[in-house]
Formats: structure tokens, C-alpha cells, sequence
């Protein structure tokens, strides 16, 4: 038999936390809300293979106020899982609960697991399990998903509910609501009850909803209209006895209920100032004048320890292996396999220059990764977020646009996908637009290479400074959409700040791992292809004879077609224009192409002669010119998909990619043409 | 011989990725080759 059971709780309750302990999967997850917008599936491989475990996106409510709670109560209504597992946050149980008890209302087989009990545990939280059982009919778990505690009791608990629920018993619901409503609620009941029998309906908990003034169910159901007309009475009696709205009317109802439960089985044990030391350590983290000069300073510290000493260790390192070992080890087989003048040159000074000169740069940014994911992992990423909503919110622009452009350091493709949790079109768009501009990891290895090349003493700064000028120029080109083209009310934006965290090793090293194995996976495909798509390009003329000089090969007529556009900006040689040009396939191609074009393939030559080769066409302030031109224009071609189908228009595609690809150029130019005026070469 | 097996599987590999990526672009589907431990999540599964 096989039972399906569907993870449901409130955002960074750590449902993903418990996904991946249930299944063994390495999903990524956040110490922040809106990780998971889509749901996820897998199986309970470390504990029953048959079990199917969906983690749902984060919630509040059942209510249809955002995407991921339509997703995740059309899952439940439609799907029907075999049994919910509600995740609960342990140490925030009274808000919690209000989910709890709108699934209860569902009638769904329910199992509540009081995650990061040991949070509440070291506040000293005293809940008594037995009494929740009781106050709310359904089983409690204590667990530590990241402990991986009581993991395992949860889906045995789960099993045994899904096997008592196909019984056919299940246990008659305590009422929760107040008399008032639900004795409204049979009277809707009964009008319903008579369709909802012969369709197989839910009746109770369509009635529910249908007096709640759920539209998304009216519609869904095609409600008669004599049913409506009743309906619109029953509501109005209720506003006009509660003399409040029947939003309100709802919502305190179930509070009620709450409150009553936690005062029963939950004894809260505070500081004597009243606040948890996460609280404390907010004042100053979020205060407001320190706020922003700190998040700077973090991150100014985070990039000199990445590309300082330790950085460039690693660079040595890899370098030295890439170019003696494997350059050198390929070569003596080629040469004792006795292959063709035209492969070695295709193996070496294609494939193993492209690729060798981006893979030098994985343990850097590994190591870039493994910092920001300590910001996230800890809680601190969040503050952040909020940090920045409070000044976005100051320039009109929505907060929670923030969240997308977040995830976007990392890559662009998810981040362009996580828009969607945003409810105005006008202020998808923007965010679409703008995203592109945070500086994703593949563009890394291009800006390590250049600041290793130009400004070997300030690499951390410099490289810090490119990553500031990506947010600067999205927060004022999202003040210059948002007051033309895109202009509409700013939406409003609640993030909960979570808990500060000790990170688990576990949880950093899936981050690292998983940033190196996608390096290392595109390496192995679509930069592998790039490599050798570019050896034949800047090999063979038109004619397809090879060709002694690139500048006279296909490569090097197409460079020359377009550099005249790049020449204002200072780097006007068709070998920039090229690697720019092939950056559309992903940004690491940059990279890649310049050490193709620049010879970097020979035995024992190491990527550091690659920088040395670039001192001949290029200049600091060039080199700078064209770093900030890589972090602004288009992005790669997987992102360019992303932002088609999330606009989910042409034309607006053309108008984000066109945007972003002038004020890359505009940008560019400033810095090289002011840089000029100032002496700077 | 070599020069034909080595060439030949340094080319096919080449196509392959090339038109699968192409194929999947034309479906609208995602060819994020990135960060996809999220991606996943963000597949358009279902949408």
C-alpha cells in the first residue's frame, strides 16, 4: 500500500528541514520564508519506501491570499493526501495554530509535529503534548528536524493514521469556532449537504468557506444562485451580530480557540525584560542608523577574506594542478595515443583551456557560498531582507521583490522564477527586470580574473564594489520604472524575521556541495560544448580552412562585426566582444572564451598567464569598464527562457533584456569616459 | 582510428548538448544548468 503524506506549516517552520531528513534528499533550505514556492516530492526512503512525502510551499492561512496558499490548499482539497503533517514552529506555537485549525476544519487526517522543540526546550517553553492531543483531537510529535529527532516517529505516527483513516474511523471533531457561527454553519451545511452528497463534496468545509466569503471556492463549485442569495443572509446577520466584518469575525474566533489551548498546555518562560536574546540581538542588527553601515561591513569582510589570502591559496592551488597534472597528463596520452595534430589542439587549447580557466575559480566561490549560506543559515540573510524593504519601501518600491533578487547572487533562473510569489503584475515585471542585475555566481569567475589580473591588492573591494553597483543601479532603475512605465501602488509586504540560528554543518555543507556540483555539472555540459563550439569558431574561416591567425576565423569576423559597439566603453577588440558575446550561453563562457582566444592551453601555462595576457588589451579602468558591463547586461541564455515564460510576453522580454543590456552599455561607458577625464588609465 | 572515436564522441557529446538544450527551450522548459537545488522547486511543475 501506498500512502502519499504532504508536509503543511507555516514558512521556515523547517518543513524542508524535515523533507530532507524524511527522504534523504539535499533540497535547498532557507532560514528565511518563501524558499519552497513550488511543491516538492520524494519518497520515505530512510524510513518506508512505499511512503511519498510533498513539501508544500510555506503558509499563514488556507485563505487565497497568495499563490503558494492556493497551491498548497488545491493540493490538499484536490490531491487529497493520504495524511497532512502539519510542521509547527515550537518556539512560535500561538501562530502557528491558526493554520492547524483550518486544517482541522478541512477534516483531513492530521498529525502535528512540534518542530524545533529543542529551540523551545532551551527557552525553557514548557508545552504539555498531552493536553494539545486532547484540546485538539489529533496526535502532537515532538521533533528536531535538524537534529534529526523524532523524524522517524512522525511518519510512523502518520502510517498509523492513514491506516486508521482508511478504516473509515475517524474521530468526531471538537468544535472550534463560536456557537453563533456554527450554528450558522449547519444551516449552510444543510442547504449544501444535498449537491455536495451526489458530487462527493466536503460539504462541511465548503459551508465553511462559503460563510467565510471564500470567492475562489464560489467559483469553484458553481454555487446556485438560491444558495447565494441564502448565504448573503446568514453573513450579514453574522457581521451585524459581531457588528464586524466577516473576515474579523473568523480570524477572532479562532484565536479565541487558540488561546484558549495555550493557556491550557503551554507555560511561556522569558527573559525578565520579556525579550529572547534573538530579540536582543535584533536592536542592534536592525536598528535603524546601524542597520545598513553593518550589513556592509559584512559583506565588505565576507569578500577580503574570499578573494585575499585564503582565495588566492586555493587559485595557486587548482592552478598549479589544472595546468601541470591535467594539461600535462592529457598531452603525454595524446601524444602515446598518437592522435591527430587537430585534436590535441581541439583537447588542450580548447577543452582544457575553457574549462581550465573557470574551474580554477570553484574553490573561491565555494567559498563565497559557504559564507553567504552562513548569513542565511543563521537568520541574519532575513534581517537583511528586511533592512533593505525598509529602505526600498522609502523609494516606493515593494520589499518583497527583495526576495527574489536575494536568491538571485546565486542564480538568476530561480530568482526570475520567484517573482511569481508577487500578487501585482506591474510589480512582477519590475522585479523581473531588475533581478538580473544582482550578480549571480556564474558571472564570479569573470570578475576573480579580471581583479586578480588589474588589481591584485584590492581583489576583495573591487570585486565587492561590482557587486554594490548591481544592487545601486536596480534600486534607481526600479525608481525610474516604478514613476513611469511600471508606476502603481507600492504592495504591501509582512516578513517575519525567524529566530537566529546556529547553522548545522550538514545544512553549510549542502550549500558548498551543491554550488560546486552545479560548476561542475555546467562544466561538464554546456561550457564542455561552448569550449569546443569556440576552438572550431576561432579555427576555421568561412571556408572552412583552419586558419593560422583567429582574428582571420569565424570568431574573429564576428568579434570584428560588433566591437565597434563596445569601443567607447574602452574594450573595443574583437576578442572582449567575442567572450561577451558567448557569455549569452552562461556567464562562466567569458571566462571560458578568453582563455580559448588568448592561448591558455599550453602545458605548464597556469591561469594567472591568462591575466598577464589581458594586461596587452586591457587597463584597469578598461578591465573595470568591462566587469561592470558583465554584472548589468542580458543575461544567459536559461535566464532569458525564465524571463519569457514568467512574463509570459515577447515584448516585455525584449523590453527587460534590451534595458538591461543599455544601462550595461550607458554604465560602462560613464565609468570608462569619467574615469578618463580624471586621468585614470 | 583514435583520431575518429575521440573526435567523433567530443562532437556527439557537443550536438547532444546543444539540441537538448535548444529542444527544452523551444518546450519552455527550464535549462538552468545553475543552481537548480532550488531550480527544482521552481520547475514548472503543475503550472
Amino acid at each position: 500500500m501506498t500512502y502519499t503524506f504532504a508536509l503543511v506549516g507555516n514558512p521556515n517552520s523547517g518543513k524542508t528541514t524535515m523533507f530532507n531528513e524524511i527522504t534523504g534528499a539535499a533540497q535547498h533550505v532557507g532560514n528565511w520564508p518563501g524558499v519552497t514556492v513550488e511543491k516538492k516530492e520524494g519518497k520515505a526512503r530512510k524510513i518506508k519506501e512505499d511512503v511519498k512525502i510533498i513539501d508544500l510551499p510555506g503558509i499563514y492561512s488556507l485563505s487565497p491570499y497568495s499563490l503558494e496558499e492556493i497551491i498548497a490548499r488545491d493540493y490538499i482539497v484536490d490531491e487529497k493526501p493520504d495524511v497532512v503533517i502539519n510542521i509547527v514552529d515550537a518556539s512560535n506555537i500561538e501562530r502557528n495554530l491558526y493554520l492547524t485549525l483550518q486544517l482541522k476544519e478541512l477534516g483531513v487526517p492530521l498529525v502535528l509535529v512540534l518542530n524545533m522543540i529543542d529551540v523551545a526546550d532551551a527557552r525553557k517553553d514548557r508545552i504539555d503534548i498531552n493536553e494539545l492531543e486532547k484540546y485538539l483531537g489529533i496526535p502532537v510529535i515532538p521533533a528536531s528536524a535538524s537534529k534529526n529527532s523524532g523524524v522517524r516517529e512522525v511518519v510512523e505516527k502518520a502510517l498509523v493514521v492513514a491506516e486508521t483513516a482508511k478504516t473509515g474511523f475517524v474521530k468526531k471533531d471538537h468544535k472550534v469556532l463560536d456557537d453563533i457561527i456554527e450554528g450558522y454553519l449547519d444551516e449552510v451545511e444543510k442547504l449544501i449537504s444535498p449537491i455536495g452528497n451526489a458530487k462527493g463534496w466536503n460539504s462541511r468545509w465548503i459551508s465553511l468557506k462559503l460563510l467565510e466569503g471564500d470567492e475562489k471556492v464560489k467559483e469553484k463549485y458553481h454555487i446556485p444562485t438560491n444558495i447565494i442569495k441564502d448565504l448573503k443572509s446568514f453573513q450579514e446577520k453574522l457581521e451585524k451580530h459581531y457588528e464586524n466584518d466577516l473576515e474579523t469575525v473568523f480570524a477572532d474566533s479562532r484565536y479565541k480557540y487558540i488561546s484558549r489551548v495555550i493557556e491550557k498546555t503551554v507555560k511561556k518562560q522569558l527573559g525578565n525584560s520579556g525579550l529572547t536574546w534573538s530579540d536582543k540581538v535584533d536592536r542592534i542588527v536592525t536598528n535603524r542608523i546601524l542597520a545598513i553601515p553593518l550589513f556592509l561591513s559584512i559583506m565588505y569582510a565576507i569578500f577580503q577574506i574570499t578573494f585575499g589570502a585564503i582565495g588566492s591559496f586555493t587559485i595557486d592551488w587548482v592552478d598549479g594542478f589544472m595546468s601541470d597534472a591535467v594539461a600535462g597528463t592529457l598531452l603525454r596520452w595524446l601524444e602515446a595515443g598518437g592522435v591527430a595534430e587537430w585534436l590535441r589542439a581541439l583537447v588542450i587549447d580548447g577543452i582544457v583551456a575553457g574549462l581550465g580557466s573557470m574551474l580554477v575559480f570553484v574553490p573561491q566561490i565555494m567559498l563565497l557560498f559557504f559564507f553567504l549560506a552562513l548569513l542565511e543559515d543563521t537568520g541574519y540573510m532575513a534581517r537583511a531582507a528586511f533592512i533593505m524593504d525598509r529602505f526600498l519601501r522609502k523609494l516606493g518600491l515593494s520589499g518583497k521583490s527583495f526576495i527574489p533578487m536575494l536568491l538571485g547572487f546565486g542564480c538568476g533562473v530561480p530568482a526570475v522564477m520567484a517573482s511569481r510569489t508577487l500578487e501585482s503584475e506591474k510589480d512582477r515585471r519590475l522585479t523581473i527586470i531588475l533581478t538580473p542585475f544582482m550578480s549571480c555566481g556564474a558571472k564570479l569567475p569573470v570578475y576573480a580574473l579580471f581583479a586578480a589580473a588589474f588589481f591584485s591588492n584590492n581583489q576583495g573591494a573591487i570585486i565587492f564594489s561590482i557587486y554594490v553597483l548591481g544592487i545601486v543601479i536596480a534600486i534607481l532603475s526600479g525608481i525610474l520604472l516604478k514613476n513611469s512605465i511600471l508606476k502603481g501602488e507600492v504592495a504591501p509586504f509582512v516578513m517575519e524575521l525567524p529566530p537566529y540560528r546556529i547553522p548545522t554543518l550538514k545544512g553549510l555543507g549542502i550549500h558548498m556541495a551543491e554550488r560546486g556540483m552545479a560548476f561542475i555539472k555546467k562544466a561538464g555540459t554546456i561550457i564542455f560544448a561552448a569550449a569546443v563550439m569556440i576552438w572550431f569558431l576561432q579555427s576555421f574561416d568561412f571556408s572552412v580552412q583552419m586558419v593560422e591567425d583567429p582574428a582571420d576565423s569565424i570568431l574573429g569576423a564576428m568579434g570584428k562585426a560588433i566591437a565597434p559597439i563596445f569601443a567607447p566603453l574602452g574594450f573595443g577588440d574583437w576578442k572582449s566582444a567575442v567572450a561577451l558575446l558567448t557569455g549569452l550561453i552562461a556567464k562562466e563562457v567569458v571566462v571560458a572564451t578568453l582563455g580559448i582566444l588568448y592561448g591558455l592551453g599550453e602545458v605548464g601555462e597556469e591561469v594567472t598567464q591568462l591575466g598577464v595576457a589581458l594586461q596587452t588589451a586591457f587597463t584597469p579602468l578598461k578591465a573595470y569598464a568591462f566587469m561592470a558591463f558583465t554584472v548589468l547586461y542580458m543575461p544567459c541564455i536559461a535566464a532569458f527562457g525564465a524571463i519569457k515564460r514568467e512574463m509570459n510576453s515577447w515584448k516585455w522580454t525584449f523590453i527587460a533584456v534590451g534595458y538591461q543590456t543599455g544601462i550595461a552599455w550607458i554604465v560602462a561607458f560613464l565609468i570608462y569616459q569619467i574615469g578618463r577625464l580624471f586621468g585614470l588609465s | 582510428m583514435i583520431n575518429w572515436i575521440a573526435g567523433g564522441l567530443i562532437i556527439g557529446v557537443t550536438l547532444y548538448v546543444i539540441i537538448s538544450r535548444a529542444n527544452r527551450l523551444r518546450k519552455g522548459e527550464n535549462v538552468c544548468g545553475c543552481d537548480c537545488s532550488s531550480g527544482d522547486c521552481y520547475e514548472n511543475k503543475g503550472k
